[in-house]
């Protein structure tokens, strides 16, 4: 279909079609119990056309392939009549080596409801959450002779479970042998019966250690900041900081779009350094953000808006009761929600603690604290890195845009408010 | 369409569940970006496809965009075996409908679209004004409910959108305001909203408010403006009333709620407090006649009086508080499925004038909208902070202040409201919940609404 598509773009200066079958499903439970289980399938055609610098861009879900036929002329009569695009700087050109397809080939074949079932049981106490198994196959032709295909396997399990406290656990794999379930929910009930002893915070800067799914909202908010179309557009807190140091040294920021071979232009994904040991290193780009810039490009479009595919924080030196043992009094903050910035330029937010908050006093967990709030900027934020833990997971729940590898982090002065 | 009407009735024809409902939609998206001047690629999407959710002694819900008889017939025997390993769920008994509705009017040319972006853009060409960008989305959605109630429902619907960010520095200072507009109807419609005029006046006294204090620390009576009020109710009372989170299905994404199932009769605010939810409002955001389960819209007053009054219902919810749908349920479109959801959620007006609301402060906070907001996941613990804000003193509003803070819980705004103004203003936004996430389109507002005593940090 898209070979057709393509010959009737033939007059097009640049052009992109990318076809894409998704399929996914999802078992959510509630109550601990099994509340709905949903299928998706979908064939997702994208069709970008560039006439000088007029660029159009869509998409159809293909009922048929005589609508996408027909719409693919409709969109060819469309290109000649857009506004120029000033920042339009063409798309990936060059001859480019792939990476083989990274998937499970067993997506599909395993029996998650009967597991998770027994998980449920198991558990016996109020569990909430959600399974995710999906394949997505893309195809990618464009007008500058790339023609590649790729396939992508994600699992994604997430638990919030309420004992004494609630506490949320949550993996995300490329591999369904990588997702222990079983593992993951026990793991959520010790944490949700630590303690239940209440203990009252003061409103004041505590250091604060972040599990890796606390952190998981926060930084998939704040990776848009690394988007260059951001940065171009002036709303980023990285402007101009290309080269500075804008967080704590021990600090080493990844985008890893290795899971996937291409981006939407056909240029290879890669492992890009956007912070190294404190250094602010390179925004994301596609091909337009990257000339506009004069930066290497990245792999990381968007035709129209780069995307961070998945935030990577290097591992640090620290077992997780070295970094507890230094903290006389704090908190352990297990998930967080809600992240707002003020101001996405200065980095100003403040975002909700969620979920298990663990008072710390002498290195010991002494008690649970509840209505904390964390007021910070990003760039504080990343300046007040004291400690990172020498292992990390991968996850992703509700509140994150991206799925997020990062082991614990303590952060020093965070201010905490209540109500 | 007649077609597609044909392949949502041929879903329940071959399905033998005990309930069955599918929901044939086209959507078609039109998004103009305009950022600093220059517009970005033109985009349009064109999304067609079914959604069908089966009751079988559990619930599955299936979503295709194939839409071949076989695809289709595939699907349904998928639905049928997925719902059995579902646990046992039941819906109210509900009035099968047979209605057909469009909210469509004129349509706006892709000219009169641009050139209306090209003048907000001049209009706040400011020597403050550092970054500009608009989107504007011009959606149109068609679609046909039917379920094996007997229900039969085709509705179209069109909608605008204007999302835009706005930049202001001056010295190191920096300024942003990042704020939505909504309306369904027709392109008139939106333009009565006269949102140019707010834009250019919000980038006017952005100047203002980079050079302005920050506030005093201490207690103040605040009068907060519609915009405030609309999401305050919109997070502190219309989600924390949806019976889906009060019943725990959304515990481990949307959260919980303060609110139980036996909260009804619950005294939560003063006697002013009124909030309703109301689809049924022309050219809101968030307007429909029939929920997404073939139940007709209607008014609800989920706080009268002070008091905790209705929750937002589906069916599922109705059946397990033994009362019948508020027509609730919404999905954001056929790749989902049906939840509670809120529509057009608004505090009902009072008797006041805001100058007689004024005169009455000696020490106060007049916050007229706001930058950044969030709540705990059961709607109890909220922050809010302003971005036109003025300080009140002895009955006078005066000074522009910066980012006055109100950290405060649900009861102690509700409970603390003493005068509402006889305004009423509405504004937009796409309210998100569910797995995977469901944007809706939703009105908030309500009148100048005044709170004794509260801590401003």
């Amino acid at each position: 279909m898209i070979e057709k598509i393509a010959r009737i773009f033939k007059n097009v200066d640049d052009w992109i079609i990318i076809y894409e079958k998704q399929k996914v499903k999802q078992i959510k439970f509630a109550n601990s119990k099994i509340v709905i289980n949903q299928f998706w399938d979908f064939e997702v055609l994208t069709l970008f056309l560039a006439k000088g610098k007029k660029t159009f861009l869509s998409s159809l879900t293909i009922s048929s392939e005589k609508d996408a036929n027909t719409f693919a002329r409709n969109c060819l009569k469309k290109v000649k009549n857009v506004e120029e695009n000033k920042n339009y700087f063409g798309i990936a050109e060059g001859k480019f080596n792939y990476r083989s397809p990274i998937y499970d080939k067993k997506v599909f074949e395993y029996d998650w409801n009967e597991r998770i079932e027994k998980v449920l049981d198991d558990l016996k106490q109020k569990s909430a959450g959600t399974f995710w198994e999906g394949k997505i196959e893309r195809e990618i032709l464009t007008s500058k002779r790339i023609n590649e295909k790729d396939i992508n396997t994600f699992f994604n399990f997430s638990i919030r479970t309420f004992g004494k406290t609630s506490f949320h656990s949550a993996k995300y794999s490329t591999f369904g042998k990588n997702i222990e379930i079983e593992k993951i929910a026990e793991e959520a009930k010790h944490y949700s019966n630590l303690t239940d002893r209440k203990m009252n915070v003061k409103e004041k800067k505590y250091p604060i250690l972040f599990l890796p799914l606390a952190l998981s909202g926060i930084l998939s908010y704040a990776s848009l900041a690394f988007s260059a179309l951001e940065v171009i557009s002036g709303n980023s807190f990285l402007i101009n900081k290309i080269g500075k140091e804008i967080s704590s040294k021990n600090l080493t920021l990844i985008d890893d779009g290795t899971f996937r071979k291409f981006d939407d232009e056909g240029r290879p994904t890669k492992r890009t350094i956007l912070i190294d040991n404190g250094i602010l290193k390179s925004y994301l780009h596609n091909t337009s953000t990257s000339k506009q810039t004069n930066q290497k490009p990245t792999g990381n479009a968007g035709i129209v808006y780069p995307i961070p595919w998945e935030i990577e924080v290097k591992n640090g030196e620290y077992s997780f009761e070295e970094m507890l043992e230094n903290i006389k009094e704090g908190l352990i903050v297990s998930n967080t929600w809600y992240t707002r910035f003020t101001s996405f330029v200065e980095g100003s937010f403040s975002s909700l603690a969620r979920d298990a908050i663990f008072y710390v006093k002498n290195g010991k967990i002494e008690g649970i604290a509840k209505n904390v709030r964390i007021n910070s900027n990003f760039l504080d934020f990343l300046k007040n890195i004291e400690a990172i833990e020498k292992r990390k997971e991968e996850v992703k729940w509700w509140e994150s845009i991206i799925p997020v590898k990062t082991p614990a982090i303590l952060i020093k002065n965070i201010l905490v408010t209540r109500p | 369409m007649n077609f597609e009407k044909d392949l949502a009735e041929f879903v329940i024809k071959i399905s033998k569940a005990e309930y069955s409902e599918a929901r044939f939609e086209e959507e078609e998206s039109k998004i103009f970006i305009l950022k600093n001047g220059n517009f970005e690629p033109s985009i349009e999407e064109k999304s067609k496809g079914l959604g069908i959710r089966i009751i079988n002694n559990g619930a599955s819900f299936v979503s295709i965009s194939n839409l071949s008889k076989k695809k289709i017939r595939e699907s349904v025997k998928r639905a049928l075996k997925e719902a059995k390993l579902s646990s046992p769920i039941l819906l109210s008994e509900e009035k099968a409908n047979r209605a057909s509705y469009k909210y469509v009017k004129d349509f706006a040319s892709e000219k009169e679209i641009k050139d209306f972006l090209i003048s907000l853009d001049k209009r706040i060409s400011f020597p403050w004004i550092k970054s500009k960008i608009f989107i504007l989305k011009n959606i149109l959605t068609k679609k046909y409910f039917v379920n094996s109630d007997g229900s039969k429902i085709y509705s179209e619907i069109q909608r605008f959108y204007l999302e835009y960010n706005i930049v202001a520095k001056e010295n190191s200072k920096i300024e942003q305001r990042n704020f939505v507009f909504g309306s369904s109807g027709s392109w008139k419609d939106f333009l009565s909203l006269k949102v140019e005029k707010k834009i250019e006046e919000e980038a006017r006294i952005m100047k203002e408010i980079l050079k302005a204090r920050k506030n005093k620390k201490g207690k103040f009576d605040v009068i907060f403006a519609p915009e405030l009020i609309g999401i305050i109710v919109h997070e502190s009372c219309g989600h924390p009333l949806e019976a889906d989170r009060i019943l725990g299905r959304e515990a481990a994404q949307a959260g919980e709620s303060y609110a139980k199932i036996n909260s009804i009769g619950l005294r939560i605010g003063s006697e002013k407090v009124t909030i309703v939810d109301d689809p049924t409002i022309k050219k809101s955001f968030g307007f429909y006649l029939f929920d997404d389960e073939g139940v007709k819209a209607r008014r609800k007053f989920l706080i009268k009086e002070g008091v905790i009054n209705e929750f937002l219902l589906n069916r599922e919810t109705a059946l397990v508080l033994k009362t019948k749908s508020n027509a609730s349920a919404r999905a954001m479109n056929y790749t989902r499925e049906p939840i509670v959801r809120m529509s057009n959620t608004f505090m009902l007006p009072g008797d006041y004038k805001l100058e007689e609301m004024v005169e009455d402060i000696k020490k106060g906070i007049l916050i007229k909208s706001f930058t950044e907001w969030n709540i705990d996941d059961i709607r109890w613990n909220e922050k809010y902070v302003g971005f036109e804000s003025y300080e009140i003193e002895n009955g006078e509003i005066k000074n522009f202040i910066r980012r006055p803070t109100i950290e405060t819980t649900t009861q102690e705004i509700y409970s603390k409201i003493d005068a509402c103004s006889k305004d009423l203003e509405f504004v937009a936004g796409v309210c998100g919940k569910g797995e995977p996430m469901q944007g809706v389109p939703v009105w908030m507002g309500g009148p100048y609404v005044r709170v004794r005593e509260l801590r401003v940090k």
